[in-house]
């Protein structure tokens, strides 16, 4: 771990935080793919600005960021359609940028459903395996294989447009499969997927993962990185903020503290009532809407705040209608990263 | 991994009945309208290339052609020492409209009631029809223009023989007025005034016996079809940019060009079948001799499917959305085909607008298809509009291969 990475001015100025604790990215010898310092730019602004990230064989590591953070560029230099303007790529310790080998190791699933809907499931398949080098002669029975694998076997000879968005998803991540990529680079994989048809999703990545993929996932869904991630990498303005497992990087950031979030019915209350009670709320360290009615914010248990509070709530009192005490979770981690200091 | 590339685009096209009916039934059908509508003449103010030998030489021949040559309407080519040989040359290869020989042939220029045998040959192209009927009215301006005395003298002999008697007074003031006139005399015969007696019309034979327009046409049509299809084939990249099929194929060890190298060969073999489709029908229906050429005509067509296969590509390339590349498309290959004489003949055309369908294929490719069914040359007299067409394709890819990776 090194501490320095971690300097205070690529962290906003949150009085609380405790940065010696932030676990820095792990680059060894034994990582699948390795991003060391990687900076890119366009004429009119830095995209990547020294950013170091690594995946290992058996291992989904999620890239989140918010929209315009960098991600999307950061795969494109992964899988060779961009090259750094610094740092190195390396995927099996080749760069994808000038070795072919490099991006035959990579299996990229874009965002969008980038299929051929005109083709069949099983045609689609074949068409990306040739494209990535393998031999006509082995493209059915791979993809029959890949199809068995992500439960698409009976639908080998269907058209596109008649799959479930769950099922056209499935074949998305098949086709990427075509030619045994040791490094999976997904790109906001389950954009518009049902509930259901996400489970069955993630059943497929972490059933691949087991199979010794390392798999680059990028999202800014919490619910799937926390569903799927052995480890993120939170990616704000081009930079890498925090690299770790998750309950590592929020226990560093936020401690022992908790999410608290109050709901009010200002209209059920007197004006004493409520002027007493959010003058409570500032001090326990929350902040409030615009209407003084939702109050939320990071609250260190250890103060006795709490126990103040609960005399408040927990008796019969119909100016509060929600309240939730939880511990900090990644949207709460994502949102500290990017929002404004207070 | 072209195969594969190769093979979507296929499929793509065979399960597309819109692109079917587009590419193979619409050429056919477009092509019978415009070789009804266009083998008969067409109208209009045109400047017919006019070649000219005159055998005679005499200050008189030369008089009525200097003549000729201020017509409007009759842009006479300036060549030294032309032969009636020249004349069916120029004619036969497209340099000249209509050609001119003034023989010399003993027959009396300047009285055309005299003799049966004309002192003029118009060497002509039937597909040029139009030039024929324009330089017929510029002889008989310029006949009577050259030559008022012939005609006074004809006028007078009728109303002496048929409707009056000149006197002996009367014919002595007619003679000198004549004279006068600086006209020769002529004999004492009657004349008719019948302008046919002029000229002899000799019509240039090719190497079809089928109207030179219909294969004309056949041409035409086909090179406007292949730039549409090839248009519609490569907007299957701004397609796939937009669904992200591109980045996926892109991130393949060929990169971009093995994406273009795919579509490619996929257009040139669509335009080659299109191509083929429109000259079956211009064999089945109008006669086209397709059988006698096909090697060569096999060789100009792949060479013009590789042209608009090349500019297609090119083209797309350089658009960032597909309505963008729809529209501009549509313009781009509408003015082209209309400069390049796909819409109207282009003899019809000025010579700047002429000069400007050099920048063409379409040019290019109806000058080869010309060579094979009108004038039966063989590969050596075609390869120059053969390397511009391979030459216009092979930059077009080259330069897409560069512009294409900003897509990525």
């Amino acid at each position: 771990m090194s501490s320095a990475r971690w300097s205070a001015d690529k962290l906003p100025n949150h009085d609380w935080r405790d940065e010696s604790e932030l676990p820095a990215p792990d680059v060894d010898d034994a990582a699948m793919l390795r991003i060391r310092g990687v900076s890119y730019s366009y004429p009119e602004r830095d995209v990547l600005h020294d950013v170091t990230l690594s995946a290992h064989p058996g291992e989904i590591v999620v890239l989140l960021g918010p929209n315009g953070a960098g991600k999307s560029t950061l795969v494109k230099t992964i899988t060779g359609q961009v090259r750094p303007s610094g740092g190195t790529v390396t995927i099996n310790g080749k760069e994808p940028g000038s070795d072919v080998l490099a991006r035959r190791s990579v299996g990229f699933v874009p965002q969008r459903i980038a299929i051929f809907d005109k083709l069949t499931v099983r045609e689609n398949l074949c068409v990306f395996g040739e494209v990535m080098g393998v031999a006509r002669a082995d493209t059915v029975q791979r993809a029959d294989r890949i199809l068995r694998l992500i439960g698409l076997g009976k639908r080998a000879n269907d058209r596109i447009p008649v799959l479930s968005g769950g099922m056209q998803r499935l074949v998305n991540i098949g086709a990427a499969m075509m030619h045994g990529p040791r490094l999976l680079v997904l790109d906001e994989p389950t954009v518009g997927v049902d509930n259901r048809s996400r489970g069955r999703l993630r059943d497929v990545m972490r059933q691949l993962r087991d199979h010794g993929l390392a798999i680059l996932l990028t999202t800014h869904d919490m619910e799937e990185a926390e569903a799927l991630a052995d480890r993120i990498s939170i990616i704000v303005r081009g930079e890498i903020m925090a690299d770790g497992a998750p309950n590592q990087i929020v226990r560093a950031v936020f401690g022992t503290k908790q999410e608290v979030r109050i709901v009010l019915n200002v209209a059920a209350q007197t004006r004493h009532e409520h002027e007493t009670f959010c003058s409570m709320l500032e001090q326990l360290g929350l902040r409030p809407s615009e209407e003084h009615s939702v109050w939320d914010g990071i609250v260190d248990n250890q103060t006795g705040h709490f126990s103040a509070l609960a005399k408040h709530v927990f008796r019969p009192n119909e100016g509060v209608v929600e309240v939730r005490i939880r511990r900090p979770g990644l949207r709460t981690l994502l949102d500290w990263f990017t929002e404004p200091s207070p | 991994m072209r195969y594969a590339l190769f093979k979507v685009m296929l499929l793509s096209l065979v399960r597309d009945r819109g692109a079917l009916a587009m590419g193979f039934i619409l050429p056919g059908v477009v092509f019978v309208i415009f070789a009804v509508i266009f083998s008969g003449a067409a109208g209009g103010d045109l400047t017919v290339k006019l070649a000219v030998a005159d055998e005679r030489g005499t200050a008189l021949s030369q008089r009525f052609l200097d003549n000729l040559s201020k017509e409007a309407g009759i842009m006479v080519l300036q060549t030294t020492n032309m032969t009636a040989a020249g004349v069916r040359s120029f004619v036969k290869g497209g340099s000249a409209d209509v050609g001119l020989v003034i023989l010399n042939n003993g027959t009396a220029f300047n009285d055309i009631g005299r003799t049966r045998v004309p002192p003029i040959l118009v060497v002509t192209d039937p597909s040029r029809e139009i030039s024929v009927s324009v330089l017929q009215g510029a002889l008989q301006q310029v006949y009577f223009a050259t030559f008022p005395g012939a005609v006074l003298k004809g006028t007078a002999k009728i109303l002496d023989q048929r409707f009056m008697r000149f006197d002996a007074r009367q014919v002595i003031a007619l003679e000198r007025g004549l004279e006068a006139m600086n006209t020769p005399t002529a004999d004492s015969e009657p004349v008719e005034l019948n302008f046919d007696k002029f000229y002899e019309r000799i019509d240039l034979v090719g190497a079809s016996t089928v109207p030179t327009s219909i294969a004309y046409y056949a041409g035409a049509v086909a090179m406007l079809f292949l730039l549409f299809s090839a248009a519609n084939g490569a907007m299957t990249l701004l397609e796939e940019k937009e669904s992200g099929v591109f980045d996926r194929l892109a991130t393949g060890p060929g990169g971009t060009g093995v994406i273009l190298d795919g579509k490619f060969a996929f257009l040139v073999l669509q335009g080659f079948c299109q191509v083929l489709v429109i000259y079956l029908v211009a064999w089945i229906g109008f006669g086209v001799n397709l059988p006698g050429h096909l090697p060569m005509w096999a060789v100009t067509t792949l060479a013009a499917a590789f042209a608009a296969a090349g500019i297609a590509l090119l083209f797309v390339s350089l658009c960032r959305t597909k309505h963008q590349a729809q529209v501009l498309g549509n313009i781009l290959i509408l003015v082209i085909s209309a400069l390049g004489g796909s819409m109207v003949p282009r003899f019809l055309m000025p010579p700047f607008v002429q000069d400007l369908g050099w920048l063409t294929p379409n040019t290019w490719a109806l000058e080869a298809y010309a060579s094979i069914f009108w004038r039966g040359e063989g590969l050596s007299e075609m390869i120059v509009p053969l390397l511009a067409l391979v030459g216009t394709g092979a930059a077009g890819l080259v330069l897409a291969r560069f512009t294409i990776r900003r897509f990525a």
